[in-house]
């Protein structure tokens, strides 16, 4: 558990709003509580990190707006959805728009707790990703035009000849760029680069050739 | 007229005329002056006929040639459609029969056209002492009819403004009816002069019926403009018109098809006219009349034969109602005879409709014996007449109460009747029958009097009503079924608020117990910190409790039994009730209440109900406005009627008049969700307990749900 990491309570009754924060509190976690989805979004940024206790269904916008917004503005933080009707059709809804987890009231401590602590850790893991591939992105950024049509064709599978006649040069310059990829990169093995560029696009935007 | 032509006329008027045309054509008839005889009307406007056949598909026009006393029999009797008749007939039918015209002639004279038209006197080429008006004096004159306005009203008004009687002044007036044969009658020496219409004797020289220079024209106007001889002043030419009873549509296409007509047409060279123009004022027609009191503006010196001759259409017809009406008066005295016969059958045996009614008839005396009964009220009561007859009647069939309870006789309303001399009306008591068994009764029960008007006894007639009862009862088990179901739908959409509600407590203690319980494991539990944790828990618990009780007490099965109800506390509870919801909705329930009510005999649950869908749809109504501006008001009030006033007022967006109008149609609603029965049951249940439900739109927005409900004073004031 990463110490900077919070967790978002947002319901728009104080005593459970209370009540969680002892809960949260009895096992270490931080708790930064809000009244309002509107409250909370004003209070939350892209750095914030840590996951979202959400109640579905408050005055002013609901849980799954809230959820929205939050997206809309590249916030991916987890978000567990708490809701004391429990229909399936807005359960299905929420975890189709991406919710981390649906928990129905009354819920059982623990498990609230377990959603929470399993959401922590995914946020952990995007926060870990996102530092890799911030990395990840500066090494790639570092590669001239001609080594980035190499590395192209080396994750395309093609041997060194065919890359060279593609490009019009010789096998050996081929070899000396590819030399350069491997080494800006600090990838040890083709299969280690290959699996980078996936990083990159795994972020669903396009690798930037 | 001819016997021919006024045996046609007269199967005419009473509706045999064999219709001309086609078969699947309307056949539209034009009745046309016939001021020059039959074969020149039809061949100067048979033409005319056919071109409007021509241009309107679907109708046949004929033409049917009138003679001047024709003409308001035809158009009285609506045998012609269209009438094309001379200016002054024309405002004679304008005012006494409601034609109207939808065009005016345009008349030809060579190649010139011109609507207007006068007459003309003439004489003699040889009569040289004949040139001005004066000098007809003591003259015989033969002029073309009483009615023709070319022909001898025109001239009529001349000479009467010089101071000439046609009646009084002259040798002798004849009327030949036609023009042509003015002409022959003047041309033959039998008249000293005559009257036409102005282009008559141009069109006689044309066709060569009159030789050039043999007639010479009396006072001859100098007109500018107009291209004809004139010895009087110009009137509008004749007017194409509609009767009163012909369509307006149909009237106007013909207008628009006359109009449209070429003024050079074959219809319009064979009348020798030009086609037609707007229709012009007829005023000067009028004054013309006016001057000379005539037509619609007085009684011109018609002798008798005259009014018998220009009204036989309506003497014929007057006749035949006559002749009606004496056969009817044969009939109706027959029926009366008739009547009189059945009348005396009635009297003699009124048992007849005794044992005919449905109803059961009894008789009793000043002592409550029976006298006579009708077979209905055997059938009723199981007893016989003679088990009937002689016996009591409150004993036998009136003794006890539904209940079982006795019936004094002294409280029997029969007894009454003929003790206060009055009747009686009676619909909540029941009769028992012979096996001991008792049904509904409505009875009715009236004083017997002598000629003396002494009471002799009292005539009860009285229905059996276990169907009413029983559908009264069916009535009333559907209203609490529906308002059964209406509380359960409405149970059911509260379910999920209160379940909501509810949740946040359990959730909360749920929290406070597991912060506790670690804390206690983790051995990190001091004593205050889990005191208090305690203390927040405990008041959760408190909070769930209080949320139950509500449920419970909206829940709780109570018996649907009438009772006294305080107003005020159903207001109350019912405002409680809806807090939860309310809240959430954040909305402010304010309660002003009267101070004292007097109670209301009805059914809480029922009442409760009513009040939770108002609070319910007010809630909804007033979710469009921002939050902090979202009001509900209940009041009750008492006014000085006994009738207590209950208002559930909101501030929403009110409704429009459609909404408003239908607000308590079953089904109707404006919701996604909810049947739409909540005001139609509301408005049932408020019905029921005799008081008045309805909406009013706020003007400054916001509706108001009004509730009138008698107070228990009241309502046994009324029974009672």
């Amino acid at each position: 558990m990463s110490p900077d990491q919070a967790v978002f309570v947002v319901d728009d009754d104080a005593a459970v709003r209370d009540s969680m924060r002892w809960l949260m509190d009895s096992v270490g976690l931080r708790v930064e509580a809000f009244d309002s989805g509107e409250a909370f979004l004003r209070a939350i940024t892209p750095e914030s990190s840590g996951c979202v206790v959400l109640d579905l269904r408050m005055p002013g916008l609901g849980g799954l707006d809230v959820h929205a917004q939050l997206r809309e503005r590249g916030i991916n933080l987890p978000v567990i959805v708490v809701s004391g009707h429990g229909d399936v059709p807005i359960a299905v809804r929420a975890l189709k728009s991406g919710v981390a987890d649906f928990v129905e009231k009354p819920f059982k401590d623990q498990e609230l707790l377990d959603c929470v602590q399993q959401a922590l850790r995914r946020d952990a893991e995007q926060s870990l990703q996102r530092l890799r591939r911030e990395e990840l992105m500066t090494r790639y950024r570092a590669l001239t035009p001609r080594e980035l049509d190499v590395l192209r064709l080396v994750v395309a599978g093609q041997a060194n000849k065919a890359i060279g006649s593609s490009l019009g040069i010789s096998q050996k310059t081929v070899e000396t760029h590819r030399a350069r990829v491997m080494e800006k990169m600090a990838a040890r093995s083709v299969s280690e680069l290959v699996r980078m560029t996936l990083i990159i696009e795994s972020q669903g935007k396009p690798l930037p050739i | 007229m001819t016997l021919t032509r006024g045996l046609i006329l007269l199967i005419a008027l009473l509706g045999g005329v064999p219709q001309a045309g086609l078969a699947q054509e309307t056949a539209i008839r034009i009745g046309v002056l016939s001021h020059r005889g039959d074969a020149a009307t039809l061949r100067n406007w048979g033409p005319t006929a056919d071109y409007l056949s021509s241009q309107m598909p679907g109708y046949h026009f004929t033409v049917v040639p009138l003679e001047f006393e024709e003409v308001e029999p035809a158009v009285a009797y609506r045998r012609v459609d269209f009438v094309l008749v001379n200016s002054g007939m024309y405002v004679d039918l304008e005012v006494r029969q409601g034609v109207s015209r939808i065009a005016t002639l345009n008349n030809r004279h060579g190649e010139q056209s011109y609507n207007t038209f006068g007459g003309v006197l003439f004489t003699r080429i040889d009569r040289t002492d004949l040139a001005t008006i004066e000098s007809l004096r003591d003259q015989r004159f033969v002029a073309v009819n009483l009615h023709s306005l070319g022909g001898f009203q025109m001239q009529w008004r001349e000479m009467q403004a010089r101071g000439l009687d046609p009646w009084e002044d002259l040798a002798g007036i004849e009327f030949a009816n036609t023009h042509d044969a003015v002409v022959r009658h003047v041309l033959a020496g039998d008249a000293d002069f005559g009257a036409v219409r102005t282009n008559i004797l141009e069109r006689m020289i044309e066709d060569g019926d009159l030789a050039r220079d043999s007639v010479r024209v009396i006072a001859s106007l100098p007109t500018e403009g107009f291209p004809l001889e004139v010895s009087t002043r110009l009137y509008p030419e004749w007017p194409f018109a509609k009767t009163g009873a012909t369509a307006n549509a149909l009237a106007q296409r013909v207008a628009v098809a006359l109009m449209q007509m070429p003024h050079d047409h074959p219809a319009s060279l064979s009348g020798r006219h030009a086609g037609w123009t707007v229709p012009l004022d007829y005023q000067a027609v009028h004054a013309l009349f006016q001057e000379l009191g005539i037509g619609p503006y007085g009684k011109p010196r018609f002798t008798f034969e005259d009014v018998i001759s220009k009204y036989r259409g309506a003497f014929i017809a007057g006749g035949l109602m006559l002749g009606l009406l004496v056969l009817l008066s044969g009939w109706i005295a027959h029926l009366n005879r008739k009547l009189d016969e059945a009348k005396r059958g009635i009297q003699s045996r009124f048992e007849l409709i005794l044992e005919a009614v449905g109803d059961g008839v009894s008789g009793v005396d000043t002592n409550g014996t029976i006298t006579f009964v009708n077979p209905e009220m055997v059938r009723l009561t199981g007893w016989t007449i003679d088990e009937l007859i002689g016996r009591s009647q409150h004993d036998l069939l009136h003794h006890s109460h539904v209940d079982g309870r006795p019936y004094p006789k002294r409280d029997c309303p029969v007894g009454a009747t003929f003790r206060e001399n009055r009747q009686h009306h009676v619909d909540d008591e029941v009769f028992w029958r012979k096996d001991g068994s008792s049904f509904p009764v409505e009875y009715a029960s009236a004083p017997l009097r002598d000629r003396e008007g002494k009471v002799l006894g009292a005539v009860i007639v009285c229905r059996d009503i276990s169907a009413r009862k029983a559908a009264e009862e069916e009535q009333r088990r559907h209203l609490t079924e529906m308002a059964h179901v209406s509380r359960l739908s409405t149970m059911g959409e509260m379910a999920s608020q209160i379940a909501h509600e509810l949740n946040q407590p359990l959730s909360a203690i749920t929290n406070y117990a597991g912060a506790c319980m670690r804390r206690l494991q983790d051995d990190r539990a001091d004593r205050d910190s889990l005191l208090e944790a305690m203390q927040l828990l405990s008041t959760q618990a408190h909070r769930a409790a209080q949320i139950v009780r509500q449920i419970r007490d909206f829940i709780r099965k109570r018996d649907p039994q009438r009772g006294p109800i305080e107003i005020n506390a159903l207001v109350g509870q019912t405002a409680q009730l809806v807090s939860v919801e309310a809240g959430r909705a954040g909305v402010d329930i304010d309660l002003d209440l009267a101070e004292t009510l007097p109670s209301v005999n009805g059914i809480v649950i029922e009442l409760e109900q009513v009040v939770v869908n108002l609070l319910r749809n007010a809630i909804e109504a007033v979710g469009h406005n921002p939050t902090d501006q979202r009001r509900i008001t209940i009041r009750s009030t008492f006014n000085a009627d006994d009738v207590i006033h209950i208002e559930v007022r909101d501030n929403g967006p009110g409704m429009d008049p459609t909404a408003l109008s239908e607000a308590f149609t079953p089904f109707y609603t404006t919701k996604r969700s909810g049947m739409g029965l909540g005001l139609a049951i509301s408005r049932r249940i408020v019905e029921a307990h005799g008081g008045r439900l309805w909406a009013e739109v706020e003007a400054g927005g916001g509706a108001t749900f009004h509730i009138d409900l008698p107070s228990e004073v009241a309502e046994a004031r009324d029974v009672a």
